[in-house]
């Protein structure tokens, strides 16, 4: 039994880097944050900015070349500093990912029902004939009308939104302690999206998973997370409570990004939101805020000294100017 | 609306794909007996999900599909037929796809990827050059970028430089074809504010199609809601948005997760 402390997912200090040991190239800086279990951090960030990146480390499938530092702790269990056989252990059994294309992620030659029953043999968690009968519970589990004859059916003959609930029941098939689900509704049409984010809510909670929820769409995020970390250009800026967050944004970044985003009851004639200037890659080096080039609110401290977020708890942001006592600006 | 015929009229449209056997009534249509007009200076979003046959209705309007039955007009000129005259017809049609790392020639210049259509036009290669550079300075590129290749920008550059094409011909209409659904947000922000500034400015016209709600919200004076091959609302944007009838298009709007409004404006 796993003591009540250190249940969920407890990411402490996570760099990414490339390059020589010597001078490597940082493109994750200091990712700290927490997911109990039964809930979704919602990770929102734009293209470069890192937040595929973390979501791979979570799942010990960084890219060749790229080292991870930090501590990532799945209800306990140590993620960094594993070699490959003790990460495909883990996989599966601690955590699980789902990604943004179904038909890329299943092996097109496979029956469906069969690429879930190899994860839960492999992990020896059943028989083959277990197994089997066990796929197509968990195809029932995720809504398919037909789960019987999705197992026997090749990726090809299911629809994407199909498709998308098959991986989504191999990735719960080993019952794992984290979701890392990558853009998992952005391929898909609106009304086949809502029903799998609804899907994702009720596993998280039915399952008692930590799910990370990675993606662009602040609309997807704000319906199935409970927190949320903004990223930019590999930095984790703000962090907090969902409502709060997305309705009273601390970071000028997210202000910006948040008023950017089109709204359906928005006045026809108001012009969108946009941020001055391109964003700072992820691998530059810069003294100070990353975002404080494009920031109307930079002040001299901002280009000098690196604002820290405070440890993640109620909602914080990276950001001298948020953070200064009233008044004192 | 005025009495005045519209710029683009679609009418009793039906386009149907793959081999047909008409006898059996086996069809399925792409699109289905879609009728719809494109006012002169107004922008028409079409929105609906995959397969709804938005993006065939833009193809069939820029001739890059034929229609099976009905008519398209411009100014009362059949676009099906043209004959002669049908080149000048279609340069009046200018057309923005989804993804600027496939519409743009990777070996071209921007410079020469905007000349081109003035060029193919009749156009004299210098004072085509020089109306190209006017045009990439026009949709907020640097100088210095008539000379670079597509592959030196971001997604959001390209889609400037795409956007800077499409006018070259001074079109009356331009299909935008999910133009910002493979850019972020803040750079989303910036090419609908261009689109805007650039209707403002030369009165084109949009047909504007795209499977983002709020995006059409923002650029949209009517919209046209479409499912299998057939229109089944259309009307003023806004008030289609907030007070559907179809129940489909309620459909529609209720599977959009929206983020809860902000508490302030942010500047």
């Amino acid at each position: 039994m796993i003591p009540a402390t250190q249940r969920g997912t407890v990411v402490a200090g996570l760099c990414v880097d490339f390059g020589s040991r010597e001078q490597p190239t940082r493109i994750v800086r200091d990712a700290t944050f927490t997911i109990a279990p039964g809930t979704t951090l919602g990770l929102v960030g734009e293209s470069g900015s890192g937040k595929s990146t973390i979501g791979a480390a979570l799942i010990g499938l960084l890219a060749p070349g790229l080292r991870m530092t930090g501590s990532v702790a799945l209800d306990g269990t140590e993620l960094i500093g594993r070699d490959e056989t003790e990460l495909a252990a883990i996989r599966g059994t601690e955590v699980a990912t789902v990604f943004q294309n179904p038909f890329r992620a299943l092996n097109p030659s496979i029956r469906v029902g069969a690429q879930i029953a190899e994860a839960m043999v492999v992990h020896g968690l059943a028989t083959k004939d277990e197994a089997r009968e066990r796929a197509i519970e968990l195809l029932a589990e995720t809504g398919l009308p037909k789960p019987a004859t999705a197992a026997r059916a090749y990726p090809h003959e299911l629809s994407g939104g199909m498709l998308q609930r098959a991986v989504i029941a191999l990735a719960v098939s080993c019952e794992p302690a984290l979701l890392v689900a990558d853009e998992p509704t952005t391929a898909l049409d609106a009304r086949v999206q809502a029903r799998i984010l609804d899907l994702l809510d009720r596993l998280v909670a039915e399952r008692e998973m930590a799910m990370l929820l990675i993606s662009h769409d602040l609309g997807v995020v704000a319906k199935l997370a409970q927190q949320v970390a903004v990223i930019y250009s590999g930095t984790i800026v703000e962090y907090g409570p969902t409502e709060s967050l997305l309705t009273a944004p601390r970071h000028p970044y997210t202000q910006a990004l948040l008023a950017a985003w089109p709204r359906v009851d928005a006045d026809r004639s108001r012009r969108l939101r946009t941020i001055d200037g391109p964003a700072a890659p992820a691998t530059s080096k810069l003294a100070g805020c990353r975002f404080a080039s494009r920031c109307p609110f930079a002040l001299e401290r901002c280009r000098k000294e690196t604002p820290v977020l405070e440890p993640p708890e109620g909602h914080s942001a990276a950001c001298w100017v948020a953070n200064a006592p009233q008044g004192a600006l | 609306m005025t009495a005045s015929p519209p710029l683009l009229a679609i009418d009793g449209v039906r386009k149907g794909f793959g081999s047909r056997r008409r006898s059996a009534g086996e069809t399925t249509w792409a699109l289905d007996d879609v009728t719809l007009d494109l006012n002169a200076g107004e922008t028409v979003g079409v929105v609906g999900e995959s397969g709804a046959g938005k993006s065939t209705l833009g193809r069939c309007i820029l001739g890059l599909e034929t229609i099976d039955t009905g008519r398209i007009r411009l100014d009362d000129r059949d676009l099906g037929r043209g004959g002669r005259d049908r080149r000048a017809i279609r340069a009046q049609i200018g057309v923005i796809f989804q993804d600027p790392y496939s519409s743009l020639n990777p070996r071209w210049t921007l410079e020469h990827s905007v000349a081109h259509p003035l060029i193919v036009g009749g156009r004299d290669r210098r004072p085509a050059r020089a109306l190209a550079r006017q045009l990439l300075d026009d949709v907020g590129l640097p100088k210095e970028y008539a000379r670079r290749h597509p592959v030196e920008l971001s997604g959001g550059e390209r889609q400037r430089v795409a956007i800077a094409r499409a006018l070259a011909l001074e079109p009356r209409i331009v299909v935008c074809d999910e133009p910002t659904s493979a850019l972020d947000v803040s750079v989303q922000a910036q090419i609908v504010n261009l689109l805007l500034d650039v209707q403002a400015r030369t009165g084109v016209a949009y047909l504007f199609i795209t499977h983002d709600i709020a995006v059409v919200r923002a650029v949209s004076d009517r919209l046209v809601v479409m499912r299998a091959g057939r229109i089944v609302e259309q009307g003023p944007c806004a008030s289609v948005l907030s007070s559907p009838t179809d129940d489909y298009t309620r459909e529609l709007i209720a599977a959009v997760p929206v983020p809860p409004p902000l508490k302030e404006d942010y500047p």
